[in-house]
């Protein structure tokens, strides 16, 4: 067994287990820095690109920042659980979906975050393609924009490979990289227009001549935006020191700094869209037309900032799906998931669907995470089984049917059928009024949650959830 | 090989879990600082705020 294959199998190993009080060594400003470095990814300039199509600037940043830090104080309690058990919530899901349930679930959320990836292959190759430009005054053929995008995943998977000392060195480059971008575009935008100016900046193609449906779609995106935290919202909390520390930290990186990032992209797409005439939701794209020496510098910002992410993400998701499958090796599960991501880069399905992509991210991030808040704090009252979290016979207490909570499943497809009801997601697009109140995120949210809290009531139903409270009673 | 790779993933996952969660359900277990009822009040004034903002953007 090799050295990285030791570091994946210990990473594993302390991924899985329940990390005690005395263990913790995180603080406030320690889950505030890690969560902030998460949340500075070029994608982030995506989705405040996207926004600003539908909605203008001053409705598009309030939304932003409003939507993104409202939803998040509620999403975000989902820390609480890792953080006083100390387990991660992938863990915890076996009480709500079942040990084999809650695998299923798994599969289909981590297939859907390395579209995440996908995005940042894209602006990677759109990055160098300007670079190129730039300084030959040469364009390369749009055919070759997903091989430059496989560089980064290349790149990616090599230091993926040389383990974790090299991958936290490389990930420092994040920071600094975001930040000079958005100091560039920041400078851009308002050397070239005052506020006041920015403020009455109109959509770039709204949806519909309906200010309020644009609004919605806009509020649907940004709540799916928050739900992409989902797959990696119980890894960190378990190193808090305190609660307060965690749900606090995990706010200012996952929810303010988040959306912050988010608004500047918003500021960038629309000031390019403006004055070039050229509207994109890649900010390489944006670079590229406002020219100049810090436009080239930034572009290198992102270029590197990309294979920095790519690396991270490509390490971190291996070492969970290790989790999953213990049998198979941490480079063959590394293979498997560049394939998937190269697949993702060559067919450019998830930048040409970004609207699907959010809305995949949406239904599940937002009722699976509403349910097992409802089961934590409603349902068990915050008490569970810390062994029955691990040992999965079938006498065991999360065991329940051949190892599906089927409460946990109803609501979850419940709530799934609800937002496919009333949301349209390949032509963003509301298919009933209830959209324009509720969003489709936000109805699955409180069908799922709804469901599995009123089902708990059945005496019966309760009996069937409640086999961990009954275990500790004999 | 693979199945020594198994084995040993397994062998030391179990036996670092049985000592937790024997030390996790002890009744001396000592869990991390709750919130407490400030978080709750900053977490109300923080949704207050951000609705203000929300109002702030559509008038």
């Amino acid at each position: 067994m090799n050295n990285n294959e030791l570091n994946a199998n210990q990473e594993a190993v302390f991924g899985i287990i329940p990390l005690s009080s005395k263990e913790r060594t995180h603080g406030f400003w320690a889950i505030a820095a890690v969560t902030i470095v998460y949340s500075m990814a070029p994608w982030c300039f995506t989705q405040g690109g996207a926004i600003i199509s539908v909605i203008g600037l001053k409705a598009a940043l309030t939304n932003t920042i409003g939507v993104i830090v409202l939803f998040s104080i509620i999403y975000l309690l989902a820390v609480i659980i890792p953080t006083r058990e100390g387990i991660d919530t992938w863990i915890y899901q076996r009480a709500c979906f079942g040990y084999k349930g809650i695998v299923i679930i798994w599969f289909v959320a981590i297939f859907a975050t390395w579209g995440w990836e996908a995005i940042l292959a894209q602006i990677h190759g759109t990055s160098i393609s300007a670079l190129y430009t730039i300084a030959t005054g040469n364009v390369l053929y749009d055919s070759w924009l997903p091989w430059l995008g496989a560089t980064s995943v290349i790149v990616g998977f090599i230091i993926a490979l040389m383990g974790p000392n090299v991958i936290t060195k490389v990930s420092y480059v994040v920071i600094p990289g975001i930040i000079i971008a958005c100091i560039v575009l920041l400078t851009f935008v308002f050397k070239n227009y005052s506020w006041g100016e920015l403020m009455d900046m109109e959509a770039v193609y709204p949806i519909s001549d309906n200010f309020r449906e644009n609004y919605m779609v806009a509020t649907e995106w940004n709540l799916a935006f928050v739900c992409a935290w989902y797959t990696v919202v119980g890894v960190i909390p378990r190193l808090a020191k305190s609660e307060r520390g965690s749900y606090w930290g995990f706010m200012t990186g996952f929810g303010v700094v988040y959306a912050l990032i988010a608004c500047v992209g918003a500021f960038g797409a629309l000031a390019v869209s403006d004055m070039a005439g050229v509207y994109s939701n890649d900010p390489s794209i944006w670079f590229s037309e406002m020219g100049g020496g810090l436009a080239i510098l930034s572009m290198v910002c992102l270029i590197c900032s990309n294979i920095s992410i790519m690396a991270v993400a490509m390490y971190s998701l291996s070492v969970s799906t290790k989790v999953i499958l213990p049998n198979w090796t941490y480079r063959r599960i590394l293979i498997a998931w560049s394939i998937w991501v190269l697949f993702l880069n060559f067919t450019g399905v998830v930048m040409n669907y970004y609207s699907v992509f959010l809305s995949v991210i949406g239904f599940i991030g937002g009722p699976t995470v509403i349910i097992f808040l409802v089961d934590y704090f409603l349902v068990r009252k915050q008490k569970i089984s810390i062994r029955d979290m691990f040992e999965q016979g079938e006498k065991n207490a999360y065991y329940y049917t051949k190892g599906f909570n089927v409460l946990g499943y109803i609501a979850l497809i419940a709530g799934t059928i609800a937002y496919f009801l009333v949301y349209d997601p390949i032509n963003a697009v509301a298919k009933m009024e209830i959209f324009n109140i509720t969003t489709g995120t936000g109805l699955s949210c409180l069908v799922a949650g709804l469901i599995y809290g009123f089902g708990s009531m059945i005496p019966s139903v309760k009996a069937y959830l409640l086999k961990d409270k009954a275990a500790k009673a004999e | 090989m693979q199945n020594e790779q198994t084995k040993s993933f397994k062998d030391i996952l179990q036996e670092e879990l049985e000592d937790r969660i024997a030390e996790m359900e002890s009744p001396d277990y000592e869990y991390v600082p709750r919130l407490t009822k400030g978080d709750y009040i900053g977490m109300v004034v923080t949704a207050a705020i951000c609705v203000v903002i929300l109002i702030v953007g559509i008038v």
